[in-house]
């Protein structure tokens, strides 16, 4: 870059391009959001079979291009910004520089010299002469420079070069730049087919991070989120960003959006989903590069013994094959949710959550539950994993229908959390607390941002209903006494424990819970049992009593689950089981419709 | 958004009082000629948002190249960088323009009635596979040179 180039630069310029294709990312990510939750969910109304099937695959490929665009001109906006923003600091610095030179009625060449006038008087036989200084950045010329002009009778030397100099300084920061960006700017080309591959995915991945790597000074300007997490401070933060810092910070960090409680569900939502695909062509990637499992097991002369090979292969990727393969189920079952909108009359769904480190975690809404009149937050028990959250985001869908189904006309969200890690075991572990000790805290946050983000975009909240299953009612009550102390109660209007070992309080109002809104079931089965008496006999319910006691002070409602899982079946006829249907009756607010034991 | 809505939702109610053509069993939209005329307008409602979004593409890429307006000094790297970068971006949303026509089409056919049969609507749909075909080789990484 030259001097001429620098002085006719016009960061505007460039910060409009970014704005074309900001406007082009959002086109794109409402066109998939149209394809999911109008088109394809409009044809799942009513079309079935295989021509049905063969539309809904082109309409997928079709949405895949779409986030794909969403992705890749986020990058582009938010760099050719931080180009921009980089630019203009320098830019600042040569006009300063330009505008002290015309001060001094000194002129600036083509060149970036700077043309002084005579001044001053003799020193000795050396007349003051005018001339033209030319900048320099490097050092060791510059000190000579300075040292000349201690023995130049004309003052408009020193000035001059200092003006020089700092024009040849900003030149230099503007090649810089320059050259910084133009490489990250090329990567960012489209993809010449229109087939989004894993590897495209992955490109996506590493372009954000060279887009990170040079923006650095950029996103320094956009305001840190609040420390602590809390998600009311959360949810303020983030109105307060201009849009374009919104959609930088959602394109540079889209997993701490996806995970900061208090923002928006649709945000939140379009962040996740960017980690999901990411996740997902990283991790197949990633399984694909795992060699290929040799014989567990060698017979040699009639004794079986361990294949010395598969050792060393287990050893080396036995963890992580299992490991990506469970999330990659994970991620499978959370598709299918999104393939099933429309389904049954099933609304448009939002990642709230997800997470592939260590066990994993997902919270999955159907029906906005920002602006939700009803909403429901299922919390499952022991075994919960990501390779098997196909059951419980299931189970969100089913309390969504069935309470649609009493209340029509309201606004529901019914939301699957898991994001605590589960027991694997009824014993021993589902024994301890200290899972559920651990979840707690971060459910409850889970559930101030919710309510955060529903205050932002309302101003009210929505009839709030929490239901535990088994070991998560253990967690609701630990979350209930992490708040007791600090903030108040939970923020649950009504609570629903199912199979329930207990809550860690003797009674329903020690945990800050309004018995009147405290509802138990259990099922008539010797699993359950095994569960509730194994949590009162171990203390998870305070000296033994769990929330189907009369001694815990709720209300115990009719069940029929034939098991410890069969607290939301549906007959085939499609109505409820009258354990689901009395769980829809509490999330609907229609409490004298609910059967007590 | 909305006058999609509002269009389904009459179409819907055109439908629910249509329900006396319904053949037994769900969508009754399993083969043969019994066109239900619920299933012709769930596809032709169909074809028209995908219409929608044809639409909202080429709006996009206006967009960009408004933007493009004096982005182009010379002399400056990163200019000539980001021109590069427009123009094959340019070139996929004109392509991914043309796929949501590919379908609208389809849709629409299906929507009219124009298929002999559910066999031959699968058969166009699947017949898009070979339009699209990853090129590893030459995107991916490469493209970043």
């Amino acid at each position: 870059m030259d001097f001429a180039t620098l002085k006719a630069f016009k960061p505007s310029e460039f910060e409009e391009a970014a704005t074309g294709y900001a406007k082009t990312g959002d086109m794109a990510s409402a066109a998939k959001d149209s394809i999911e939750n109008e088109v394809a969910a409009g044809m799942r109304k009513s079309l079935k079979g295989e021509a049905a099937d063969a539309a809904h695959y082109q309409l997928g490929e079709l949405a895949k291009d779409f986030h794909y665009v969403q992705a890749e001109c986020g990058l582009i906006s938010t760099a050719l910004r931080a180009f921009a923003s980089d630019m203009r600091a320098v830019k600042d610095k040569l006009d300063a520089a330009i505008e002290d030179a015309e001060a001094k009625n000194f002129t600036v060449g083509a060149d970036g010299s700077v043309s002084y006038p005579v001044a001053g008087e003799a020193k000795g036989s050396s007349q003051p002469k005018a001339g033209t200084a030319t900048g320099t950045t490097d050092v060791t010329a510059q000190a000579i420079y300075q040292q000349s002009a201690n023995f130049n009778p004309n003052p408009n030397f020193g000035v001059a070069q200092g003006i020089a100099n700092r024009i040849a300084a900003a030149i230099k920061e503007a090649t810089e730049v320059d050259e910084k960006w133009a490489p990250k700017l090329r990567r960012l080309k489209a993809d010449d087919d229109l087939t989004v591959s894993d590897n495209d995915w992955i490109d996506v991945t590493s372009d954000a991070g060279a887009v990170r790597d040079g923006a650095k000074s950029y996103l320094s300007r956009i305001k840190e989120p609040p420390k602590g997490g809390d998600p009311k401070a959360n949810a303020d933060w983030w109105a307060h960003l201009s849009s374009d810092q919104q959609a930088d910070y959602t394109a540079m960090f889209p997993a701490r959006v996806g995970a900061m409680n208090g923002l928006p569900a649709t945000v939140r939502d379009e962040a996740n989903r960017i980690v999901l695909d990411e996740t997902r062509a990283d991790y197949r990637k990633q399984l694909d590069a795992i060699p290929p499992e040799p014989k567990r097991f060698i017979d040699f002369r009639e004794t079986v013994r361990t294949n010395n090979e598969w050792a060393v292969w287990d050893k080396k990727y036995g963890a992580k094959k299992q490991h990506l393969e469970s999330t990659l189920k994970g991620m499978e079952a959370i598709q299918k949710r999104f393939d099933s909108t429309g389904t049954e009359g099933l609304p448009e769904a939002y990642l709230l959550g997800f997470n592939p480190e260590a066990d994993g975690g997902v919270v999955l809404a159907t029906g906005n539950p920002d602006t939700a009149d009803h909403t429901a937050v299922y919390v499952p028990g022991t075994k919960t994993r990501l390779e098997t959250i196909d059951k419980d985001i299931n189970r969100g869908s089913k309390l969504w229908q069935a309470s649609h189904r009493l209340a029509p006309d309201a606004k529901i969200s019914t939301i699957s959390w898991f994001d605590y890690d589960a027991p694997d075991h009824i014993f021993p572990e589902a024994t301890w607390d200290e899972y559920a000790a651990k979840g707690g805290p971060t459910f409850r946050e889970f559930l101030e941002g919710n309510r955060a983000a529903h205050q932002a975009a309302t101003g009210s909240h929505a009839h709030t209903t929490i239901i535990g299953h088994s070991y998560g009612s253990t967690l609701i009550g630990d979350a209930a006494k992490s708040g007791l102390h600090k903030d108040g109660p939970l923020l649950a209007d009504d609570v629903i424990a199912a199979g329930s070992p207990g809550m860690q309080a003797k009674r329903a109002a020690d945990l800050g819970i309004d018995p009147n809104h405290m509802w138990a079931e259990k099922a008539d089965n010797y699993d359950d049992w095994v569960v509730r008496e194994g949590g009162a006999t171990m203390g998870l319910g305070d000296d033994r009593v769990v929330p189907t006691d009369k001694e815990f002070g709720g209300h115990v409602m009719k069940s029929d689950a034939p098991d410890h899982g069969g607290y939301w079946n549906v007959r085939d006829d499609g109505e409820p089981s009258v354990s689901l249907k009395n769980q829809a009756r509490v999330i609907t607010g229609q409490y004298e419709e609910v059967t007590l034991e | 958004m909305s006058s999609f809505a509002s269009e389904w939702a009459q179409l819907k109610r055109e439908a629910t009082a249509d329900a006396g053509m319904h053949l037994a069993g769900v969508g009754g939209n399993s083969g043969g000629s019994g066109w239900v005329s619920s299933d012709r307008k769930a596809w032709s409602a169909a074809g028209h948002g995908v219409g929608r979004l044809a639409g909202n593409v080429k709006t996009a890429l206006t967009g960009l190249e408004d933007g493009q307006k004096g982005a182009n000094a010379s002399g400056v790297q990163s200019a000539v960088a980001q021109a590069e970068v427009y123009e094959t971006w340019k070139t996929y949303l004109n392509a991914l323009s043309g796929r949501c026509g590919q379908i609208q089409g389809r849709l629409e056919k299906a929507g009219n009635g124009q298929y002999k049969n559910d066999e031959a609507i699968k058969t166009d749909f699947d017949g898009m596979e070979a339009m699209y075909k990853d090129t590893p080789a030459v995107g991916g990484d490469q493209k970043a040179r």
